[in-house]
């Protein structure tokens, strides 16, 4: 079974956004989204989260038909985008107690993972204040606690290290690391090439609302023939070629 | 001087900036915003002629009188805005970093906020005492005219004061109080208009109200006092020495505590409402989701700092209301509690709309939870607060007849069902705190101001119905029906 199974998906606002687009993510697997600004990367990632209906196309989430059933495909799923989706009248402590209630852990369990989490991420000494007080790196950090208090099987992260610090950023990845270590997906973007080269296993990069290229790195070199190029390299030379020489080419999961 | 020519740095340059930012928040391109605009400008000219016409054939001895008593009723109101825009100002703005990181003079920044924060509060004044003095011009009083100076003047004077008041509040009740006391203040002070009308009924029919206000009108304190009414009626020497003494208040002000202002308010960018909080007992996690989600909605809506000021300006409406019906409220206690209805009402839709403006909408779309039952938490938080102060007035009506209990009970019910459902026509706010209520998107500001008249005229019309029914009056069930018809037409996403 896999994690994620994305196929045909598509979405136009005023203009397509994402077209027939195919993924297929393994579980226990760290995928980066990679592209463009304007791309179809929020779009595609905020359709499997079911926060957006697609206009065609399926998405399966551990085999469950995340359209027909998105309840319980949500159930196995986490979301953090760029700006952090906490409640700045809330305490820490009180905004993970919303979270795992929505996601029906059980108390017991949430208020001791809530502690597990916030003493990892520094924020145990802050746990009632309020976060509207909070830095931007702080707050990240606790709704990346709400991500995680739910222990999701599927972790969907949209450029999750926008705007932090290096020490931040630093703990954020260990904690994603682990987590894929543990058995977790983890579906990433991100514009910050070094760390998508250094985390991710596989690479998926789209271009308007199209997969322009899948693989590992290695792979993705081995497309473009720079054998020695960096990630950075590999990805302007992929979404600078000509229109024609786009066609989606998968390497193997 | 044409817009295009105006020195970059100079006040009026800077004002033009304020006042376009001021104009860009509302959407003035809809035809029906403009023909509606037309429509009052039209009907306020007819009322100013009504009045013109009245002040002819009234005696010339009361017309200063009635003079400063307008200015008193327009300034009071002008207070009350000026302060909430003065509070805004130091909280809302967050552009000072720009403008004092820029070779701009800062004697020049203050003035200009100042003059844009007299033009937002002078805005309504105007268009209700203007157009009097337009049809007074044709009705042969050309002097009151002089309306056109002496109001600016005196907004120049209330939003000195309104800055002064600000910075008070600041410093003595600190930064993160502020705003609030300061909403409340300015609710309070615009609420002052409506009881000032209701000051004879308050003193009784017995009471001479010429000879109580002989004194003022001419003792020693006559000129001081009847110095706005001289002015606004045109006389030359009143109109100067108003516009003099408001023109310089609001330089002196400016000029005295502009720094002093800009330094506040840049300091209370970065504060919050909050301050650290060292814990104090251990946090008892909740198993069940309908109480989780009511409890935080009720926390949100308790942290919520504009809901103090929301629940006042209702309140001021009920105080309004219990002064000018005293009399009937003496003899028939039953209708002195029908007025927890509308106040259950509005409450409710309050509450709902501060529940809909969700901080974090994504979240809890992302959540494994039907959309229904989240929205069923937000209505069940919404609405539970009103019904207790429902209940309990219904209980209390118990001790003079079982009839009014029952009616407080059901109407309150009702009335509180359908302040919900009007709140609920909108769909929830995603993204960041934007509260659609209280800073409407460009553009909804009509539609806001549209539901808010209907709250208001629905949870009154509840009240009407309540009374009706305690009086056995069949007309009730007419009007209950229309109310619950007209919630029907919404059709609220339940």
């Amino acid at each position: 079974m896999t994690a994620l199974e994305v196929r045909g998906l598509a979405k136009a606002f005023s203009r397509p956004a994402v077209r027939g687009l195919d993924l297929t993510i393994a579980p226990g697997e760290f995928y980066g989204l990679l592209g463009p600004n304007g791309a179809g990367k929020t779009t595609t990632l905020r359709m499997i989260v079911g926060l957006l209906r697609p206009d065609a196309g399926s998405v399966r989430v551990f085999g469950v038909d995340a359209l027909a059933d998105p309840i319980a495909a949500k159930r196995q799923v986490a979301w953090l985008p760029d700006e952090p989706l906490i409640y700045d009248k809330l305490t820490p402590l009180e905004f993970l107690e919303f979270v795992a209630g929505l996601w029906g852990v059980p108390a017991a369990d949430a208020s001791a993972r809530a502690e597990e989490l916030l003493h990892r991420l520094d924020l145990w000494d802050h746990r009632a204040e309020r976060c509207e007080g909070f830095s931007r790196g702080m707050k990240q950090k606790a709704a990346l606690a709400g991500a995680l208090i739910h222990d999701p099987r599927l972790l969907i992260l949209d450029e999750p290290l926008t705007g932090l610090d290096a020490a931040i950023a630093r703990e954020v990845k260990d904690i994603l690391v682990e987590r894929v270590r543990a058995g977790a997906t983890i579906i990433l973007t991100t514009h910050i090439l070094d760390v998508a080269e250094r985390l991710v296993g596989r690479i998926g990069i789209i271009q308007d609302g199209r997969l322009l290229a899948e693989g590992t790195l290695a792979e993705l070199r081995g497309r473009v023939g720079r054998d020695d190029s960096t990630l950075e390299d590999v990805f302007l030379d992929l979404v600078a070629a000509p229109a024609g020489q786009t066609a989606v080419e998968q390497a193997p999961a | 001087m044409t817009a295009g020519t105006l020195r970059p740095g100079t006040l009026a340059w800077l004002l033009r900036h304020e006042l376009r930012l001021a104009a860009r928040a509302i959407k003035l391109s809809s035809p029906g915003v403009w023909i509606t605009l037309l429509a009052m400008v039209i009907l306020f000219h007819v009322l100013g002629a009504f009045l013109a016409l009245g002040a002819s054939r009234g005696g010339t001895d009361m017309q200063p009188a009635i003079g400063a008593m307008v200015a008193a009723l327009a300034s009071c109101f002008m207070m009350g805005t000026a302060i909430y825009r003065a509070m805004d100002t130091i909280y809302a703005r967050g552009d000072y970093d720009l403008l004092l990181s820029s070779p701009l003079s800062p004697a020049v920044i203050l003035p200009a906020r100042a003059l844009a924060v007299t033009a937002g509060t002078l805005l309504f004044p105007a268009a209700l005492i203007l157009p009097i003095a337009n049809m007074g011009a044709i009705f042969g009083h050309p002097n009151w005219l002089a309306a056109y100076l002496a109001l600016p003047a005196l907004a120049l004077a209330v939003t000195g004061i309104a800055l002064l008041v600000a910075l008070l509040l600041v410093r003595w009740v600190g930064v993160r109080r502020a705003r609030v006391v300061g909403q409340g203040i300015a609710a309070f002070t615009g609420m002052l208009m409506g009881l000032a009308g209701q000051i004879p009924r308050l003193l009784g029919p017995h009471v001479d109200w010429m000879a109580r206000t002989d004194g003022l009108r001419h003792g020693p304190l006559a000129a001081f006092v009847l110095l706005p009414g001289h002015a606004l009626l045109g006389d030359p020497l009143s109109l100067a020495a108003l516009v003099i003494a408001c023109v310089t208040l609001f330089a002196v002000v400016t000029a005295r505590w502009g720094a002093t202002f800009i330094a506040t308010a840049t300091a209370a960018a970065g504060a919050t409402t909050s301050g650290a909080k060292a814990p104090t007992k251990a946090h008892r996690f909740q198993d069940r989701l309908g109480p989780l989600l009511r409890r935080k909605e009720w926390r949100l809506m308790r942290r919520h700092p504009q809901l103090p000021l929301l629940l006042f300006q209702q309140m001021s409406g009920a105080i309004i209301l219990v002064i000018s019906m005293q009399d009937q409220w003496r003899t028939d206690p039953l209708t002195l509690a029908a007025l927890v209805v509308p106040m259950a009402a509005l409450t409710a839709g309050t509450l709902a709309k501060l529940a809909l403006a969700d901080g974090a909408a994504d979240l809890i779309n992302a959540a494994p939870v039907p959309p229904k039952r989240l929205r069923q938490a937000k209505v069940e938080a919404a609405g539970l607060p009103p019904l207790a102060a429902v209940a309990v007035v219904a209980a209390l009506a118990g001790g003079v007849s079982l009839w009014g209990t029952l009616t407080i009970l059901s109407c309150g019910i009702a009335a509180t069902f359908c302040a919900v459902v009007a709140s609920l026509w909108v769909q929830p706010v995603s993204g960041s705190e934007v509260d659609q209520v209280l800073k409407p998107r460009k553009g909804a500001t009509g539609k806001v101001v549209g539901r808010t008249l209907l709250e208001m005229m629905m949870s009154y019309g509840w009240m009407g119905a309540t009374v009706l029914m305690l009086h056995h009056n069949p007309f009730a069930l007419l009007v209950a029906g229309g109310l619950l018809g007209l919630v029907a037409i919404l059709r609220a996403p339940l």
